[in-house]
């Protein structure tokens, strides 16, 4: 027997670390002891363990995983005892190789001696939920299997990294027998979430559909008097969304349904797709709409208000959910594509602020929140980020004035002034280079009053 | 007329908080307990051999302790009699680790209430007995007049219940439910691990102590074995099996302001076979000897029986001290482990020693030479003209280094050359004479080039002249001046360390940054 301890980061995480899940109950079944525990925790540190099992995700969030890694090393009899894993370890394993020893597993867990020799594979295994009431973090969705019945995608987006993690597109074990473990091991749970990349590429989808409406998740399936809900989690595709695949998903509780409207070229096919799925009953969608890739600000402007202009015309709900691309080897989260710049990513993290990232489908809310029109958009995010945050606190005084002084700026002017703000914002000497800047005197002002950052 | 004797409550006030050092025995006296019930179990093919299991489970916030094992249990028959009868245990003295039927008393000091849950094989109940420690406690608390008789206050405070449950299943439970204030170290998962790692009957980590394998093994050759159980402590946080603290690789204690590294170069036995007349065996570290070794969960030799400590290191540094009243430190310069087996040896009702009856006496007279023959090995390598090689070298490498930095940075007045003069000195005398009395030409060859590297830094600070080196540019000769007289002023004044402190700060301020770094 082993006594084994797994480590997530403390990084912000919304679903729960399935690869830790899964090494927990390959571990418990062989008769280890399994602690979980996020992030540095001296006490945890200052005992030996057998072996220590680290997660990544973000690429960004690396230098935090390795400091983690290092954390941990006194713990182990050797560095090679801690294992580092999951997403950015695979996406740029080379990275914590140069930095720390360890031992760096890249991939999927799918095949034997991964985690060691003789070790079978453990990627099918049913993850252990026991495991998460131990730390004081909330996962989300709290209560809900997390399956999958595929695993990497047909398409090869240059902007994806799952060609990457999962280069061959595949079928995992059967989702009933995924479920029915799962039940039986750690008790019945509310919703399914489903974290297939592309599930509607599967040639046995309506078999899949079937299964899911047999575990229990048919349209108006109750659980405790609630009913269940299906979540695509990482979207679907709209370009294979046929009327005849529309109505295979309308027989399953759908919630919400998950489109990507990545750019433009995808219009059409997304237009579509909503219009089918529309039509077979579905009220709401969440859809991802990316940026700061190869599109620009107008077209992810346009993306977004066709969000609502379909809402309106089709009498659903479409919440917008921006993406904003980091490419996948970076390990900083500071990029800025071509046509962005540095002023407008802020000020649209600005605006998402208030609304947990999700763009509404009221229309009102829309044009006051991104504007009425392009233009409009774009100074919304010129802003500055507290006149942004608090709308309605500032809109008749601070930011009136600032708008008045604004407006009256050249073409040229504006574009030098945003380059102006995103210098200022990593300078370390402000209060000096705003001196260099004359002409923008006031309106700098209302950045950084008196040179300082204010408060939001 | 006999008269019939009043025992009163008092009595368990002794038989409690009394008889216990630590707090934490009270749980020693539970795993005792179930051990011995595995053991049963193991001998009844109840579970096979190596599979008995106990659960340390802590609730910090319900402030619950409780301890399950998988051995026989007890049938509900003999319950009451088992549990609440005091000092009648059915154990034999030459077979259980426990037989006085007293220890699990002990909880009740320490907690509102003591629950004890049991079933034993092919019964279909579950008996439950509970203790209301509160209410007991009160019957002997010094502000009552009136003393309660010991059986009456046990009756009045105890219930025994039954329910219903599976024939197969065996188990026995005990839980302290509400631990008091005073006692919080039961609810601390890391005080209970280290206590237990030390104490109870759990097996070596073989992959921290690589010779684990070598011990096993030989006392397996002599058809014993260390009878071990699984035993995993849990909070709602953390689950753990609990492993002996030994590994491979210690440090010794700073001594003059060096501590050396410390591996563990094998193990050796004692006696070197084991015979049906053996009445104890241990194992004992290898080491260069270097000093004290610096972890006090393994530092010192220790006793155990059924292998559970019977006390800690306390009872074998006696020994030492028993060949000379200084060697007592000595016993710190080992470690390992005696296990008793002679069942004639009995250890007294605290746990922290045996009886000075039966066996005993002849085994602590055959300890004490073993002992003896440690002392002097120790006592040997503790002389300067016998240091380890390893010492040797450790404390030449220190004085080089030191003089290696002073001269990059620069000399601050004659009288640090000279006192650094002295301490390189000092170390030549030290390793010419480690030479003079090393006869394995191995050593001689590690030793030599530490001996020709004091000589050639010797020089070099001979003709070094006091100065301080790599001024920034900007400074301009008197500045360089006063800075050097600062120096010097402060090494009159200030002890070593902290005149290499200001020295560093000074020279981190007013010298370039390649000679910071390099220094």
């Amino acid at each position: 027997m082993s006594n084994i301890l797994l480590v997530e980061p403390d990084y912000r995480a919304k679903f729960p670390p399935l690869g830790l899940m899964k090494i927990s109950a390959y571990h418990k079944a062989r008769g280890d002891t399994v602690t979980f525990v996020r992030g540095k925790v001296p006490e945890f540190r200052d005992i030996p363990w057998h072996r220590v099992y680290v997660s990544s995700l973000f690429t960004y969030e690396l230098p935090r995983t390795i400091e983690t890694i290092k954390y941990y090393s006194s713990a182990v009899a050797n560095p090679h005892d801690i294992f580092v894993g999951g997403i950015a370890a695979t996406l740029f394993p080379q990275y914590i190789r140069a930095r720390v020893e360890c031992t760096v597993v890249e991939g999927l867990l799918d095949k034997p001696d991964m985690l060691g020799a003789g070790t079978p594979p453990i990627a099918n295994i049913v993850p252990d939920y026991s495991i998460l009431g131990a730390v004081n973090w909330q996962y989300k969705p709290d209560n809900a299997y997390f399956c999958r019945a595929t695993k990497g995608c047909i398409r090869k987006c240059k902007f994806c990294a799952v060609p990457k993690l999962e280069p061959e597109f595949d079928y995992c074990d059967s989702l009933s027998k995924q479920i029915r473990e799962a039940a039986a091991r750690y008790g019945e749970r509310q919703n399914l979430v489903l974290l297939d990349n592309n599930i509607l590429a599967a040639s046995r989808l309506k078999e899949i559909i079937a299964e899911i409406r047999n575990a229990g998740f048919g349209i108006g399936d109750k659980l405790n008097g609630k009913e269940r809900t299906v979540d695509f989690n990482q979207g679907i595709d709209a370009r294979l969304i046929s009327e005849k695949v529309a109505q295979l998903l309308a027989t399953i509780p759908l919630s919400p349904v998950r489109l990507a409207f990545d750019y433009d070229e995808m219009e059409t096919p997304y237009r579509q797709a909503i219009e089918r799925l529309a039509h077979v009953g579905f009220t709401k969608f969440t859809n991802y709409v990316m940026f700061n890739f190869d599109d620009t600000p107008l077209s992810f402007y346009y993306r977004l208000r066709t969000n609502i202009e379909l809402s309106e015309k089709l009498g659903v709900s479409i919440t917008g959910f921006p993406m904003r691309y980091i490419p996948i080897n970076s390990v900083k989260r500071q990029y800025i594509s071509k046509a962005w710049n540095w002023r407008y990513l802020r000020g649209i993290q600005c605006i998402l602020l208030a609304t947990h990232g999700l763009v509404s489908p009221n229309p009102d809310f829309f044009d006051a929140a991104f504007g009425s029109s392009f233009e409009e958009f774009l100074e919304i995010i010129t802003m500055p980020d507290r006149y942004i945050i608090h709308r309605n606190r500032y809109k008749d005084n601070e930011a009136a004035e600032w708008r008045g002084l604004y407006r009256k700026l050249s073409k040229a002017e504006r574009e030098e002034f945003l380059r102006v703000l995103a210098k200022l914002h990593w300078s370390n000497n402000r209060k000096t280079e705003m001196l260099q800047h004359k002409k923008f005197r006031d309106l700098l002002e209302h950045y950084y009053p008196g040179g300082k950052v204010p408060k939001t | 007329m006999s008269h019939k004797p009043f025992i009163g409550t008092y009595v368990l006030e002794t038989l409690t908080t009394g008889m216990y050092t630590n707090p934490l025995d009270t749980l020693r006296e539970f795993i005792q307990n179930a051990a011995d019930s595995i053991r049963t179990a193991e001998e009844e093919h109840l579970i096979r051999e190596g599979a008995g299991r106990i659960e340390v489970t802590l609730n910090p916030t319900e402030r619950i302790v409780k301890v399950r094992d998988n051995g026989v249990g007890i049938p509900s028959q003999e319950v009451a009699n088992r549990l609440l009868n005091i000092g009648t245990s059915t154990k034999t003295i030459e077979k259980d680790a426990g037989f006085r039927g007293i220890g699990r008393l002990a909880g009740i000091a320490y907690c509102k209430a003591l629950h004890f849950r049991t079933s034993a094989v092919g019964e279909n109940t579950t008996s439950e007995v509970k203790i209301d420690c509160d209410g007991i406690r009160n019957t002997f608390s010094p502000e009552l007049r009136q003393v309660s008789r010991l059986e009456e206050a046990i009756a009045n405070y105890s219930s025994v219940t039954r329910e219903p449950c599976d024939t197969d299943s065996h188990f026995f439970e005990v839980t302290m439910n509400g631990i008091l204030e005073q006692v919080p170290i039961f609810l601390n998962w890391r005080a209970v691990e280290g206590y237990l790692s030390q104490v109870a009957p759990v097996k070596y980590d073989a992959q921290r102590f690589i010779f684990a394998t070598k011990i096993q093994e030989w006392v397996k050759q002599y058809g014993l074995s260390i009878p071990t159980v699984t035993l995993i402590i849990k909070t709602p946080e953390i689950e753990r099996e609990v492993f002996k603290p030994y590994k491979s690789r210690y440090g010794t204690r700073r001594s003059k302001g060096i501590k050396y590294e410390l591996d563990i170069e094998d193990v050796c036995f004692y006696p070197e076979v084991i015979t049906p007349e053996s009445t104890f065996w241990l194992w004992y570290g290898k080491t260069q000897l270097l000093g004290m070794i610096d972890d006090t969960m393994v530092a010192g030799l220790r006793l155990r029986k059924n292998n559970i400590a019977i006390g800690g290191p306390d009872r074998v540094r006696e020994l030492f001290e028993e060949v000379s009243r200084s060697y007592g430190r000595f016993n710190s310069w080992y470690i390992g482990e005696i296990h008793i087996i002679s069942p004639h040896a009995i250890p007294n009702a605290r746990r922290d020693g045996f009886e000075d009856t039966g066996i005993w006496p002849e085994i602590k007279k055959e300890l004490i030479g073993f002992v003896e023959a440690r002392a002097k090995e120790a006592y040997t390598a503790s002389g300067a003209r016998n240091q380890p090689t390893q010492k040797v070298i450790t404390s030449a490498k220190r004085v080089i280094d030191k003089v290696e930095k002073t001269l990059a940075i620069g000399i601050a007045s004659a009288k640090e050359r000279d006192n650094l003069l002295k301490q390189v000195d000092q170390e030549r005398k030290r390793v010419t004479d480690a030479l003079k009395h090393r006869k394995n030409q191995e050593d001689v060859k590690t030793i030599e080039p530490y001996l020709e590297r004091l000589n050639k830094i010797r020089a070099s600070l001979k003709n070094s002249k006091p100065r301080l080196k790599k001024f920034r540019s900007d400074l301009g000769r008197k500045q360089r001046k006063v800075i050097s007289e600062v120096l010097e002023v402060l090494f009159e004044v200030l002890d070593e360390v902290n005149f290499e402190k200001a020295k560093a700060a000074i020279l981190a301020r007013f010298q370039v940054e390649e000679s910071k770094t390099g220094s």
